[in-house]
């Protein structure tokens, strides 16, 4: 049995929860699907293999830097927020944030318009 | 035996994605892998059941696949192999042949001045040196370079053939061949540069080599290249073909 994961309209979360994520401090990929599940309530699921290349792409914009550490026998690579990272994340959330009012506010029925 | 994912490496180098990062993807989603193995067996499964359970949930070759290839940066090789492949050896031979005349040139005064008399045999031998360089050396280590770039990245451009044949004529072509005619004293003469067909006949550098010669020099560097090419490039098939994907 495959995971199911998000659709398309999903693109772009995966990027703010993990920018959000590292946040709080240094994470490893595995970590960070792990986190993003728990977190999300099982509601975001991203595929185990896919968040290497969200990861990769935010390091090469320079929102995130990543360092090889052993940590209890194992090496793995963390990935850290920048200072670039932190911007963008405000900036995304930001978007998010007003994206989510304006649906929240249709799904209630939206604003009521005069009629004419 | 070869690593869980080699598969998944060797299809992203086949799309142009730099070995580096294709090598670190692969190496992270084994690290993953590997978490999750240990994750499932610790929920009760056995080794070959959380084994499967975890590469399952991994997705499948064809899904790590696209998704970095969807997102990574291809290299220039994959993205304009005619400018490696030709482009980039040809002006390189040509500069470095460049180089050559204007070091050999710069030398040539400091020469003059220490030994007014006459070249001295050290001299000659450089200039014996820097002609043997370009005449014989360049042309197969720009091939090299080039065989090795293609087997990197597991490219199969015909531009890589092109290039191969445009370095053979090439560097079969141009050489750096030079005159000095002491005495100094009376009639300096002056050093005499060519970037013409240069070929070794009979031990001695022929500014005037024959056309047969040159097809012959050519075809013999193109007949090893491309049979250097094809060779490493088999034995890296088989390699990968006859390699079951070993078990975590």
């Amino acid at each position: 049995m495959t995971r199911t994961t998000n659709p398309n309209f999903m693109a772009g979360v995966p990027e703010l929860m993990i920018l959000r994520l590292l946040q709080n401090r240094p994470m490893y990929g595995y970590e960070i699907v792990e986190a993003i599940r728990t977190e999300s309530g099982d509601v975001v699921s991203l595929g185990e293999g896919v968040v290497y290349t969200v990861l990769h792409a935010l390091e090469r914009e320079g929102a995130l830097k990543s360092h090889r550490k052993t940590v209890e026998g194992r090496s793995r690579v963390y990935y850290t927020l920048t200072t670039a990272g932190l911007k963008r994340y405000g900036d995304l959330a930001q978007n998010w944030s007003a994206l989510a009012d304006a649906i929240r506010t249709v799904i209630k029925g939206g604003r009521r318009v005069p009629a004419t | 035996m070869s690593l869980p994912l080699e598969n998944v490496r060797q299809q992203l180098l086949r799309a142009g994605i730099p070995p580096r990062c294709a090598r670190r993807y692969v190496t992270e989603l084994r690290e993953h892998l590997a978490d999750l193995t240990e994750r499932e067996r610790k929920a009760g499964l056995n080794a070959t059941a959380a084994s499967e359970r975890a590469r399952e949930l991994l997705g499948t070759d064809a899904q790590l696949t696209q998704a970095m290839i969807e997102t990574a940066p291809r290299t220039l090789a994959a993205r304009a192999p005619w400018a490696v492949f030709v482009l980039l050896p040809l002006v390189g031979l040509l500069a470095v042949i460049a180089a050559m005349v204007e070091f050999m040139f710069q030398l040539l005064n400091p020469v003059y001045s220490a030994w007014p008399g006459g070249v001295p045999t050290t001299y000659v031998g450089i200039i014996a040196g820097a002609s043997f360089v370009t005449t014989y050396l360049l042309g197969p280590a720009m091939a090299g370079a080039c065989i090795f770039v293609a087997l990197r990245q597991r490219l199969s451009s015909p531009w890589v053939c092109i290039g191969l044949v445009l370095i053979a004529l090439a560097s079969s072509l141009f050489g750096f061949h030079m005159h000095v005619f002491p005495p100094l004293g009376a009639d300096p003469g002056g050093p005499k540069f060519s970037v013409v067909p240069a070929v070794y006949v009979d031990g001695h550098l022929s500014a005037a080599a024959t056309l047969s010669l040159v097809a012959m020099h050519a075809t013999v560097l193109f007949a090893v290249a491309a049979f250097t090419l094809h060779l490493l490039r088999t034995r890296a098939t088989r390699e990968i073909t006859t390699t079951p994907p070993q078990v975590q």
